[in-house]
């Protein structure tokens, strides 16, 4: 079976084809905030509700999910660990039980997918929803849509690319 | 056959591209821009099918989706669809299509019998013909002699895809209104989306106006097409209208990739430029082919250069069939115009007309030959010979997306007709749905007196005598004539008989149109391929299926892979030539005598963490979370708030402020979610945190007597001395931070090994080659079904149902210890809970083969039909070398040591009642040597 970041990218829709780019080696971490961690979001820079930025993501209410590349991963952790003996917030790291896919101009694809507005997907903008029956979260970047999924549904995902192209 | 009906000139059609198709076996030809239906008409054939009922001859009554009179059955290759309108179906080279409803053909059908017997088929007939003594006896019968096409048996082989798509405007018709609503808004800027449900954009435009409208259409078509914020979707029918200005729409896509395309549309404004219908008018004989209406012929003529008849009758109660009749005798037909008003304004140049006048009757057997005029008093005065007739008994504003939408109708005396009225979305009609008809000049003429069938629904073989019978019965309400007659339903969905049929109700019984009102429009509003709703969540991506991490390791080890619980999970591991049942058998048998590896990933996982999170817990498990050290595990049941089980699993105490609650396989998301909800809605005061951490651990689990000396040979800095059953620690294995858990659903000692999800084949590896010397053997869910089975242990969702209590399981003892209230506490106490004769969970052993799981226990002396409860699980157990089962039974803790009586599929079986653990009750085999 391909690679889901090549089947994407060879998907015709409407005469369209994107561009996709696996990243690969990120690390995720979940996270979220305490009633008494009313001012993590502060504290640490994360985005704002409905928000997203290339390292967080909101993902619900005092909930985010971080995107950790090797080098950084042991800092932020170090400042997670500090701000939980504090009892503001607890997080889980989930490693690489993501996939991370980077799609390039794709803001129309998206919208089509999901059947939200493509401004759901602008820049710095962050959603929660279902694609072929999962849940899926699609961020706005500079370079596209970011969209991750868990990695046990991949090849589900796969299929269903492949049979929801035209 | 030769195009004998095509004009020389003039049409839409592309005379320079030949298109071969067949129809019934015969070869014919037509051009591209035809239809199915015009290119049929232009080789001669009218007739194309057998009625619903009657089995009467029938051809086209229209030429598009109002026709619901030519259905034919569409072949592609293997794929056959039935019930297609000729009309709706695009004319391609290859095409190959077929009648329906007639055997051998149309032309000599043999349950065209039936109009023998037609006088008895009337409406409610088989209400209250085939009540006695059964009316199922009767049923195969008639639906064998009813109905329209044949469904294909096959599989769709068919792709549908979806797709989304929001806008500022989204106008449904590209008609004259339709395309110059899409103008006014794309020209302000906005994004603005242009339905079509014909293959060709233009509308009315297409065939009536003459030249001038149709250069005006093209130029409006191109200058949309021009504009960037405009999308033009051709062939793409607008189905239906929900909430929040939310419409679904299907589009035919080419003869390749995808069949069709379901649109999910939300627009800022919709308008509904869908045109207008023309009504049919009701006399005898007015099914018979070569009767269609009015505005049909001058769209065969306009469009298609077909001319449907060389002698035509035109019949009409108002002024726009004039046009029709005047474009006939320009394209060379014979055309008298009887018109049923005294007196009109329109003209028909070098057409006959005559004046208070109706067509009566019409004679001919395959094919209308003569049509038979009459004053309006019934009274004959001539008959015409003609090969054509053309009605327009007015026309009716298409409002069924306007309905759907919540809008309310109103009757319309100068059209005679419902148009919209008052909107509860943003939705406006513009020209013909909106009743904008021009004059018509109508004088209603519902019913033409006369004797003979006279045909109201012709998809449904619904008469103006089946409605008076309604009506004479009693149900004379609209929604009540509807189902006493089917007049409106199927494929046409009331288009060409809704205004006639409740009409000709109101008249007999002295209600005027507008007070009988109409039937509830739903969706679709024409019909479409299930296959289209489908789209691509069919076959395997039906219901989302998750892989386990280590999948890869175990398609290596030859798994046998089954669906459990939303996850793609190995069955077993069967050696060459093995069956399933071996295979589980001898995999059961290496987990009591070895070592065995059970992929547990799916085990449901949740932290639960935060200052409140004990208490919490507290509130939502049966068993006690705060009394639990760090370094712990417990059992504990979850109930709902009706005390019914509805999970359960192991949770952990991690440290003071966070727990690891462990959940059945497929009910983690449902759990996670729920305790979201409860802290979200209920115990808003609580400071807890609860994440779903499913997907980040895959866990390993290692079981049976040689468990801990594997462990040991993985390698581990975990203390193994001081690790007895229900504890948990964190360490390292393998080389990599694992988190293993004492828990057993096997009945032998077990470690739960967690690792990162993308370590779990490395783990899965290094098992398997350390286990060698141990005799490891992976086991997959037969295995796991046939060791908890054994031991006794509940499989909630399978020993359990929706009505099954703790005590039910005997785990009474858990709710009584417990001091503090918890979900679903209250409801054990109503008299229900405590009753004596509940449903229990009790072992069966039998002596005979193995019992079927849902076999039915009866009462002593009883028959079927009477059951005292049911076998929840069965299994031959290789421990004991005997059968057992699981079952629910009523009072069953009270009836160990009875002996009673099974039945499944006609069998009886005896079995015998004891304890629900068969092996090892004293649970020595878990604690591994710890006590």
């Amino acid at each position: 079976m391909t690679d889901t970041a090549d089947m994407m990218a060879s998907l015709d829709w409407s005469g369209t084809s994107i561009r996709v780019t696996p990243r690969h080696g990120l690390s995720a971490i979940r996270l979220k905030a305490t009633k008494r961690g009313r001012t993590l979001a502060v504290d640490l820079g994360l985005p704002a509700t409905g928000g997203a930025t290339e390292d967080a993501i909101w993902i619900g209410p005092d909930e985010w999910l971080l995107l950790a590349r090797p080098a950084e991963e042991g800092a932020i952790v170090a400042r997670l660990a500090a701000q939980q003996a504090q009892g503001a917030c607890y997080w889980s790291a989930i490693g690489d039980g993501l996939v991370i896919l980077d799609l390039g101009e794709a803001g129309g694809l998206v919208s089509q997918l999901t059947g939200l507005p493509q401004a759901s997907f602008a820049l710095g903008r962050a959603a929660r929803t279902r694609v072929a029956g999962i849940a899926v979260l699609f961020a706005g970047m500079s370079w596209g849509t970011r969209m991750i999924f868990d990695r046990m549904y991949d090849r589900h995902i796969r299929r269903w690319l492949d049979a929801a192209a035209e | 056959m030769t195009q004998v009906l095509r004009l020389a000139n003039g049409g839409l059609i592309d005379r320079t591209r030949m298109l071969r198709f067949r129809f019934d076996g015969r070869d014919f030809t037509g051009h591209s821009g035809d239809t199915l239906a015009s290119a049929l008409l232009a080789n001669g054939v009218h007739l194309v099918g057998r009625s619903f009922k009657y089995h009467r001859p029938r051809g086209f009554v229209g030429i598009g989706q109002e026709d619901a009179n030519a259905l034919v059955r569409v072949a592609t290759g293997d794929q056959v669809e039935p019930n297609l309108k000729a009309g709706e179906v695009v004319l391609r080279d290859g095409l190959e299509a077929f009648s329906i409803n007639c055997r051998p053909s149309p032309r000599h059908d043999l349950r065209a019998v039936h109009q023998i017997a037609a006088p008895l088929l009337i409406a409610g007939f088989y209400y209250k013909t085939f009540m006695w003594p059964n009316w199922h006896l009767f049923e195969g019968a008639i639906r064998r002699a009813a109905g329209l096409g044949t469904a294909p048996e096959g599989r769709d082989l068919d792709r549908y895809v979806h797709a989304y798509a929001d806008c500022d405007l989204l106008v449904v018709g590209a008609g004259p209104a339709g395309l110059t609503a899409a103008l006014d808004g794309a020209r302000t800027g906005a994004r603005t989306i242009l339905a079509e449900a014909d293959f060709a954009i233009g509308g009315s435009a297409l065939w009536r106006g003459g030249s001038d409208a149709a250069e005006a259409a093209t130029a409006a078509e191109a200058e949309l097409r021009a504009l960037p914020n405009v999308t033009i979707l051709s062939r793409t029918q607008v189905f239906g209208y929900y909430d929040h200005n939310a419409l679904a729409a299907v589009e035919y896509l080419a003869d390749h990739g995808a069949r069709q395309r379901l649109w999910k549309l939300r627009a800022g404004r919709v308008i509904l430029a869908s045109g207008a219908i023309e009504r049919p008018l009701v006399f005898a004989g007015n099914d018979r082919p070569g009767v269609m209406l009015a505005s049909a012929a001058q769209a065969l003529v306009g469009r298609f250069a077909v001319l449907p008849g060389r002698r035509a009758v035109i019949f009409t109660n108002n002024d726009s069939a004039y046009d029709a009749a005047a474009a006939l005798a320009v394209a060379g037909a014979e055309v008298t115009l009887v018109d049923s008003r005294p007196a009109s304004a329109a003209s028909a140049p070098g057409v006959r007309i005559l004046h208070d006048r109706v067509v009566s009757a019409t004679k001919g057997v395959r094919h209308v030959r003569a049509a038979i005029v009459a004053d309006r008093a019934g009274r004959i005065s001539e008959t015409l010979p003609c090969d054509l007739i053309g009605m327009s008994g007015g026309w009716s504003p298409i409002v069924h997306l306007f309905s759907q939408s919540g809008g309310k109708l109103r009757f319309c005396e100068e059209i005679q007709g419902f148009v919209p009225g008052e909107a509860v979305q943003p939705v406006t009609a513009v020209g013909g749905a909106a009743g904008a008809l021009g004059t018509l000049a109508i004088e209603p003429l519902w019913e033409v007196p006369g004797r003979g069938k006279k045909f109201v629904d012709f998809a449904n073989d619904v008469t103006a005598h089946d409605i008076a019978i309604a009506m004479r019965e009693n149900y004379v309400s609209v929604e009540h004539l509807k189902r006493y007659t089917t007049l409106g339903m199927g494929v046409d969905q009331g288009k060409t008989s809704n205004v006639n049929g409740l009409a000709i109700a109101g008249a007999l019984t002295g209600r005027a149109p507008g007070k009988v009102g109409t039937t509830k429009f739903r969706p679709p509003y024409s019909p479409i391929a299930l296959g289209a709703l489908a789209g691509p969540l069919v076959g395997p991506l039906f219901r989302p299926l998750r892989h386990l991490p280590a999948h890869d390791w175990h398609v290596a080890r030859g798994a046998l892979f089954e669906e459990h619980g939303g996850w793609w999970r190995p069955s077993a591991y069967p050696h060459v030539g093995e069956t399933l049942e071996a295979a589980a058998a001898r995999e059961a048998r290496a987990a009591r005598t070895g070592a065995a590896l059970f992929d547990g990933s799916p085990l449901g996982k949740i932290e639960v963490s935060g200052p409140d999170a004990a208490r919490f817990l507290d509130r939502v498990y049966v068993g006690t979370a705060s009394t639990l050290r760090p370094g712990r595990a417990r059992y504990g049941l979850m109930l709902n708030e009706n005390g019914v089980v509805i999970d359960d699993g192991v949770f952990v105490r991690l440290a003071d402020d966070r727990y690891l609650v462990h959940t059945t396989s497929g009910g983690a998301d449902r759990i996670a979610a729920m305790l979201d909800e409860w802290l979200q809605c209920e115990w808003r005061d609580l400071d807890v945190v609860v994440m779903n951490v499913g997907s980040q651990w895959a866990t390993l689990t290692v079981s049976g007597p040689s468990a801990r000396d594997l462990l040991a040979a993985l390698g581990t800095d975990i203390d193994l001395a001081d690790f007895p059953h229900m504890r948990f620690r964190e360490g390292r294995v393998a080389g990599l931070p694992a988190r293993v858990l004492r828990a057993s659903f096997t009945g032998e000692a077990s470690y739960e090994i967690s690792v990162a999800a993308g370590a779990a084949s490395g783990l899965a590896t290094a098992i398997a080659a350390k286990g060698a010397p141990f005799g490891l053997t992976p086991i997959g869910v037969e295995a796991i079904m046939i060791l908890r089975i054994e031991k006794g242990y509940l499989a909630i969702g399978v020993d359990t149902d929706g009505t099954t209590l703790p005590d039910d399981l005997g785990m009474a003892g858990g709710v009584a210890r417990k001091g503090s209230d918890f979900i679903g506490r209250r409801s054990l106490d109503r008299p229900d809970a405590v009753r004596p004769d509940r449903l229990q969970l009790v072992g069966l052993l039998t002596d005979g083969p193995r019992l079927a799981v849902g076999a039915h226990v009866l009462r002593e002396g009883g028959v079927p039909g009477v059951s005292d409860g049911h076998v929840t699980s069965s299994v031959d157990s290789p421990a004991l070398g005997r059968p057992i089962a699981l079952a629910l039974i009523r009072a069953g803790r009270a009836r160990l040591g009875e002996t009673v009586t099974l039945y499944d599929m006609g069998i009886r079986h005896r079995a015998t009642i004891v304890e629900p653990v068969f092996f090892d009750r004293e649970g020595q085999r878990l604690n591994d040597g710890h006590s």
